[in-house]
């Protein structure tokens, strides 16, 4: 039942994203040490080091359940680590489940934080915790004839001597130096520590003071290290521990104090501790080095690391915003009509300079939101394991190009359509063990997920060597369902297995956890279809089925024509543009039997969509010779779009439409954004897609058409 | 709606300075009064870009400084005949739940005490659409004021078939 502690909140955003990020290493530890089926030394220290770092700065957020929970997952693993001998084959499999549970809990409440940080209110997984607590009990009933206790119990054994440490320093005043080693937010663990010690004794004071709130204490701390003062009654190795237990303190002094039994005490104090800080062997001296074991891994990973920073990604976006909205300053000043037919050969040096380096930004600025797929796929080796586990099927899966880069929007909106299709593989298209063995199949299945970049596409894959499709049963169901528009013999192969994405189709008559669950394949289509991309299926019959995406590498900026309808203008992805052409007076319109108007060109029709008649706009250009015919394609689908005029070609920025009009679904209308023209006026950008969808009058069948 | 609302006006800091204060304008002789804190601004007309599909009272979007607003006709959306904007329409920018919407008005009156001492509650017709834009009726001097209840301007209005 604890809620978020106030003070902290400005952290939040900074505790979520570590958390985030810590969980995803763990999880990428987890299922590579579930391949080979145990730990190595690296992932337990790894393991440990992360629950240690979560359960710390959930404590400091005050979120008591996430921290109580992960504090149990630590005491497992220091078992573990003590001896990674215990980890033998029916434990091992326990402990898996229970740290893929503990991280889902974490993600479960870190999502619950995130959305309402003032509502959130943790409760505390009892089962999740029991299960930890009866495995230490496993791990601990098993260890104790084994290894008769050397590092845990040191801490008890320590007691009657620490007592009398205690009685002979008598509440003593400890002064503590502690050193942090490249650590950001020193002053937020630094106060962390405090939080820690608090548990102990009362901390007197601190150099700097308030460490927590002084904006400028994080610089002193690293430079010159923390100063406490503590007030302490019991036994000193304690405080000695937590210190050392921090993984992020790189060294530590205790300050001699100007007390008459401080002396006696601090000899004492560091001999009690030695047996307990194995790690740190220098007992009498004052300084004590860095717990070297514990340390030097958490080097390994930060001295490796690269200088990366977490950016608000708001700051990035009004970045690309104004980036954009510079290109199109730039391009105002250098083609400026005013400078028309004047000789200014300086000036057209100049400003070809800036063209230079405002393109060089441009490409930096949207790299810079640019990021790997690797954490998407990461997430869809979770699912197949999970899946493999409740189906009972044994799925491999593959990963190829996870360091593909994709803007970060797209990132966040393909998980899903990702996840979906995975699950369709290993649900409809990878058979049980028994049967691929039956049919002479390796018994584990595979599926290939594979992103790889194509000019300015990313494609990305999802290969199975499952059942594959059947083309008959498709179009039976199909056919049962009236989704059918054509006799069934005209259906290509392609055609038939692109049924299973339309709406109103799914094939599997049993309703599983998994699939089936009323979002079928044609939510995916349309998913993939609002990034602008598009879906294909491919299928051999019994060999497996593969899933091609392709999507656009970034929706941030588009390249596009600009289009006027009397006093309204309108934007054309270019990369939708086939041709565009005027009319000579003379060519002959076809019309199909509702009147469609069609035109001829090199022996192809085209439907013809009057952008004035759909929008309902006034305008005294109707004729079609007066105007432009834009031919424009998506997919499949082809048109010939009809503007009054072309007003030219620009790099726009692509703003989302106001939430207000999402109750019109403008979206649908064939808008996928508007933009902010040099002069300030506002140009809506076209969905050629959903265009054609809206309007489509197909051209390869022209009789079915509607308007 | 209503939560979100409140959210957002807790996060004003000046709420307490605004609130109880209206702001007043004319759609044509009927006076019309809007909460404070949900004023953001007043500015003169501006470029509209019509955006097709929507309802006649949706007007379109403007740019407001770099974002893109929705600009809603409120005489069109109370069901009143068009009229062509002058210079004393304005564009009143507001900030309802969670959205910025520009409101056309035919003219801005005045800042007023909302909680003035001639406050009454509707009359009854719950069938008269328009009073679910309505809060109150309150009275200035001899001028009637019709107090608009931000949370419920933009539903659409079915029963009048604006659109």
């Amino acid at each position: 039942m604890s809620m978020i502690d106030d003070s902290m909140r400005p952290m939040l955003d900074t505790f979520i994203f570590e958390t985030t990020t810590i969980l995803d290493q763990l999880d990428e530890i987890l299922l590579e040490a579930e391949k080979s089926k145990t730990f190595n030394d690296d992932q337990i220290n790894e393991i440990f080091r992360s629950m240690h770092t979560i359960k710390g700065s959930a404590a400091m957020m005050g979120l008591s359940e996430m921290s109580e929970t992960t504090h149990r997952a630590e005491d497992m693993f220091f078992i573990i680590r003590d001896d990674p001998s215990k980890m033998d084959g029916q434990n091992t499999g326990v402990v898996f489940d229970l740290l893929f549970q503990l991280s889902d809990f974490l993600r479960q409440e870190l999502g619950n934080i995130q959305e309402d940080p003032d509502g959130y209110d943790g409760d505390a997984p009892a089962d999740l915790i029991a299960a930890l607590k009866a495995e230490i009990a496993v791990l601990k009933g098993e260890a104790a004839p084994a290894a008769p206790a050397e590092a845990k119990a040191p801490v008890v054994e320590a007691a009657p001597d620490a007592a009398a440490a205690t009685a002979a320093a008598g509440g003593n005043v400890h002064t503590f130096k502690v050193f942090y080693e490249e650590a950001e937010m020193a002053n937020i663990r630094a106060f962390m520590l405090l939080n820690q010690l608090k548990e102990y004794g009362d901390i007197l004071d601190t150099v700097p003071p308030n460490p927590e709130s002084n904006s400028e204490a994080a610089q002193i701390i690293e430079e010159s290290g923390f100063l406490f003062r503590i007030r302490y009654e019991g036994d000193i190795t304690l405080i000695h521990n937590v210190i050392e237990e921090d993984t992020n303190i790189s060294g530590y002094e205790e300050v001699e104090e100007a007390q008459e039994k401080a002396p006696e005490a601090e000899q004492k104090a560091p001999e009690a501790a030695a047996p307990v800080a194995e790690a740190a062997k220098a007992p009498a001296a004052q300084e004590k080095g860095s717990p070297a074991p514990k340390a030097a891994p958490a080097g390994g990973a930060s001295g490796g690391k690269q200088s990366l920073i977490s950016v608000n990604q708001s700051k990035i976006d009004s970045l690309v915003d104004i980036m954009g909205e510079i290109v199109i300053a730039e391009s105002m000043v250098a083609s400026n009509p005013d400078l028309k037919d004047l000789p200014l050969d300086n000036f057209n040096k100049s400003a070809r300079q800036l063209r230079k380096l405002t393109d060089q930004m441009q490409d930096i600025v949207m790299s810079i939101r640019m990021v790997p797929l690797t954490g998407t796929f990461q997430k869809m080796s979770r699912i197949v394991r999970d899946m493999n586990k409740n189906l009972g099927k044994e799925t491999e899966l593959v990963t190829i190009g996870g360091e593909t880069e994709v803007d970060k929007s797209i990132t966040d909106v393909l998980a899903d359509p990702l996840m979906h299709m995975i699950r369709n593989s290993m649900d409809h298209g990878i058979e049980m063990p028994e049967d691929r063995k039956a049919k002479g199949k390796p018994e584990q299945g595979t599926v290939i997920l594979q992103a790889k970049n194509v000019g300015s596409d990313i494609i990305i894959t999802i290969e199975d060597n499952g059942k594959g499709l059947d083309r008959d049963k498709l179009l039976d169901k199909a056919e049962r369902n009236g989704i059918l528009t054509k006799p069934r013999s005209e259906y290509s192969d392609k055609e038939a297995f692109g049924l299973i994405m339309m709406a109103g189709f799914s094939t599997n008559e049993v309703v599983t956890e998994y699939s089936g669950r009323g979002v079928g394949m044609d939510v995916v289509r349309k998913n993939i279809e609002k990034l602008g991309g598009q879906v294909s299926v491919d299928s051999v019959t019994g060999q497996g089925t593969t899933f091609t995406i392709k999507i656009p590498l970034t929706l941030a900026i588009v390249d596009g024509m600009e289009i006027g309808v009397a006093h309204d203008t309108f934007t054309i992805p270019i990369t939708s543009i086939n041709q565009i052409y005027k009319l000579s007076p003379e060519t002959e319109l076809l019309y199909d039997t509702d009147g469609t108007e069609m035109v001829m060109v090199r022996g192809v029709t085209y439907p013809i969509i009057r952008l004035h008649r759909i929008y309902g706009i006034d305008t005294e250009v109707t004729e079609l010779a007066d105007g432009i015919l834009i031919i424009v394609e998506s997919g499949d689908a082809k048109a010939c779009i009809f503007t009054d005029r072309l007003i030219g070609e620009q790099q726009v920025v692509v703003k989302t439409f106001p939430k207000f009009f999402d109750r019109y679904n403008v979206k649908d209308l064939g808008f996928s954004g508007c933009t902010i023209m040099g002069d300030g006026s506002i140009s809506l950008i076209l969905d050629i897609n959903s265009l054609l969808g809206a309007y489509r009058t197909d051209s390869s069948n022209v009789v079915r058409t509607s308007y | 709606m209503a939560e979100e609302v409140q959210i957002m006006t807790k996060k004003i800091t000046l709420e307490d300075e605004l609130a109880g204060k209206s702001l007043t304008f004319y759609i044509g002789d009927t006076m019309y009064g809007l909460p404070l804190t949900n004023v953001i601004e007043i500015i003169s007309v501006q470029d509209i870009a019509r955006v097709p599909g929507t309802p006649p009272y949706v007007k379109g979007v403007i740019n407001l400084r770099g974002s893109i607003v929705p600009l809603v006709d409120v005489r069109l959306k109370f069901g009143q005949m068009e009229k062509e904007y002058d210079d004393q329409t304005n564009f009143i920018i507001t900030q309802l739940g969670d959205m910025q919407v520009g409101l056309v008005v035919d003219r801005v009156s005045n800042v007023v005490e909302a909680d003035a001492v001639d406050v009454s509650s509707l009359p009854e017709f719950s069938t008269v659409n328009t009073n679910r834009y309505m809060t109150s009726v309150s009275r200035i001097g001899n001028q009637l004021v019709m107090n608009l209840n931000a949370e419920t301007i933009l539903e659409d209005d079915n029963i009048l078939g604006i659109g």
